[in-house]
């Protein structure tokens, strides 16, 4: 891999283009604007937060940014590299290779072990078996989850839940971590345990973009986006 | 990053499967479940190939060394009435001089109005009347007939050649009449005159239906009754060396009656081969189409499964296009489950069917044919039909968009 983070740290992370998302056009339904004209940088290197109220967005520009949405109009710009017209497979090794994610809902396999579920993050970027299993290992020490690497994940609190999602994203060394809502389903005690994680990982060099509702945690980023009604507000925007 | 670069992610194959391993592991109960069509299908396809294999090798040693080695030659209906005896009284000796043949002999049965039969001068049973037929065959039908005394002996050639009027009579009349030694000369009247028992039957592995008759020498018979009548018309057995039984059967007419053939019908012994034919495709034909339903019933559950698996999993679908994984990997991913599932339950299912097998020789005192390539192919067969089940389910999940599957795997 070429693009190392230190390569895309002081420039940008992404760059958002007239980006517009519609759901429902041409499928008989009414056709619902859930991003219109979003030009944004978000610089690569920083934690970025975006808020907003339910609704207004926010998902959906995190689901762009990770490239698991197309937008319906404008580009987003990836580490310098366009995506508007890169083929499936480009953007499926794409996340492989640089991004990660961090959901609210967590999505672990309850049965498995934690170290199993933190192997996994590491399948589809091109890590043998043995290298996911030293990676998981590392990541779980730094999250301090080693003790529970043979518990199954469905044992574990919520918050332990979340720092093994999070070292699950971070084999294969992703450059960008994409959460979304990661406090959503915490306590302020453990959502502030995950967010200051997530602190330390920026300020290693990861770019980290955070979405939530609490302005509390927004207010925490080194930058701040604001979406109202599928338009988006703040640091760097255009 | 180029293009080049991004097309270079390789995702270990051992890794998948060890993620399907692990996802069947998770849920052993529904994994068990879905494999349980497998199991049967596969089971009972084993299974009836080698019962029906087994049962075959029953058939060629059982069956040839009796059925197999006679052959049998019948005056047709029509020409009695104008010849009453077709046959040659060197019948016999012309049929032993056909290769292949091992004896023979002539036999029919003398009418109960002809011939009837009073039991009065065997001490104990005067007045019964035994209701036995009174059979005239030759001592050479007797031997083909593999007839054996319990008491007493056979008459030989030379009674035939003297005519002499003895009897032999069957276990079942026998204990009827309370005849349990032959030291007194029991003798039995047949239509008024006298027949001494020489001999009680124990057995007529050939024609059982001898242990139920009485039976005199076919020339003595034929001098105090005459020949056969057309209403029970005489019937030539020749007993012959194993696979002989067609080439004797193409030949013994020519020998028996050269001038009028049409006389004659000759029966020829089943060719084991086609019986064991027949046998295999009537039982195979019923149990395959059975193996088959049950396979399909097999496939049917493992769609299903993996259909319900597939909703069960969205979030687990997302998370792993989320993490790079392509649409291609997905569907590996299902098809991989499906096909480990196949192989395990064709595995035991192949192991199931050899039991049967085994259980059943062992329970006939027979001895088990199986073809090894069917316990190989029954995991194989499993693994293909898990295959193919899958591979719409498979597809469907494949084709799920990952922010579809995110969102509704997380509601």
């Amino acid at each position: 891999m070429s693009t190392s983070t230190s390569e895309v740290a002081g420039g940008s992370a992404y760059e958002l283009d007239g980006v517009g998302k519609v759901y429902g056009a041409g499928r008989g339904e009414a056709p619902f604007a859930a991003l219109q004209d979003v030009s944004v940088r978000i610089p690569a290197g920083a934690f970025t937060t975006v808020v907003g109220p339910s609704g207004s967005g926010k998902s959906t520009l995190l689901a762009l940014l990770g490239l698991l949405d197309q937008p319906s109009s404008g580009c987003v710009t990836i580490a310098g590299r366009a995506t508007d017209r890169m083929r499936e497979k480009d953007r499926c090794v794409m996340r492989a290779r640089q991004l990660a994610f961090v959901f609210q809902a967590f999505h672990l396999m309850p049965h498995r072990t934690v170290l199993d579920n933190v192997m996994l993050g590491g399948l589809y970027r091109g890590l043998d078996r043995s290298q996911r299993r030293d990676q998981a290992w590392a990541q779980l020490a730094r999250v301090g989850l080693t003790a529970k690497a043979a518990n199954r994940a469905a044992t574990l609190s919520g918050g332990e839940r979340q720092r093994i999602a999070i070292a699950r994203s971070l084999l294969g060394s992703p450059q960008i971590l994409l959460c979304d809502e990661p406090t959503g389903n915490l306590d302020t005690t453990n959502g502030t345990a995950v967010v200051s994680l997530l602190t330390e990982l920026s300020d290693s060099g990861l770019t980290v973009v955070l979405v939530t509702h609490d302005e509390h945690i927004a207010a925490m980023g080194d930058h701040r986006l604001s979406v109202l009604d599928g338009r988006v507000s703040g640091d760097g925007c255009g | 990053m180029d293009v080049a670069e991004l097309a270079r992610v390789h995702v270990e194959r051992r890794g998948v499967l060890d993620e399907a391993i692990a996802s069947l592991t998770e849920r052993p109960g529904r994994t068990l479940l879905t494999g349980l069509g497998t199991v049967l299908g596969v089971g009972v396809l084993v299974a009836v190939l080698g019962l029906t294999a087994t049962a075959s090798s029953q058939i060629d040693s059982a069956f040839t060394a009796l059925s197999a080695t006679e052959v049998t030659i019948t005056q047709s209906s029509d020409p009695v009435a104008t010849r009453s005896m077709a046959f040659p009284a060197d019948f016999e000796t012309r049929v032993r001089r056909i290769a292949g043949v091992v004896d023979a002999g002539l036999s029919w049965q003398i009418p109960a109005e002809v011939a009837p039969v009073d039991a009065s001068p065997v001490p104990g049973a005067e007045g019964l009347r035994p209701s036995g037929n009174v059979v005239a065959a030759s001592p050479g039908a007797l031997r083909v007939a593999q007839a054996h005394v319990r008491m007493g002996r056979l008459y030989d050639d030379f009674a035939q050649a003297c005519r002499a009027r003895v009897v032999v009579i069957g276990p079942v009349l026998a204990d009827d009449l309370g005849v349990a030694s032959l030291s007194g000369h029991p003798a039995l009247t047949i239509a008024g005159i006298s027949f001494p028992i020489i001999g009680v039957l124990s057995d007529a592995a050939r024609h059982p239906e001898l242990l139920d008759d009485l039976i005199v020498p076919s020339s003595t018979a034929r001098s105090i009754w005459g020949d056969p009548s057309a209403g029970s018309p005489a019937t030539g057995w020749v007993s012959v060396r194993k696979g002989a039984g067609n080439v004797v059967a193409d030949q013994l007419v020519a020998a028996v009656a050269p001038t009028h053939p049409d006389d004659f019908q000759v029966t020829a012994p089943p060719d084991p081969r086609r019986l064991r034919g027949a046998v295999n495709s009537s039982l195979q034909s019923l149990f395959l189409l059975l193996a088959g339903v049950c396979l399909l019933v097999g496939m049917v559950g493992i769609a299903n499964t993996t259909f319900v698996s597939v909703i069960e999993r969205l979030g687990e679908i997302g998370l792993r296009r989320a993490y790079g994984a392509r649409r291609i990997h997905i569907a590996a991913q299902f098809l991989c489950e499906a096909t480990v599932i196949g192989f395990v339950g064709g595995l035991v299912g192949a192991l199931l069917g050899l039991g049967v097998v085994v259980g059943t020789a062992i329970t006939h005192h027979w001895t088990a044919v199986l073809p090894s390539y069917v316990v190989v192919a029954g995991p194989v067969v499993g693994a293909a039909t898990a295959l193919v089940a899958a591979v719409y389910p498979a597809l469907r999940a494949a084709r799920i968009e990952p922010i579809t599957a995110l969102r509704v795997g997380a509601s």
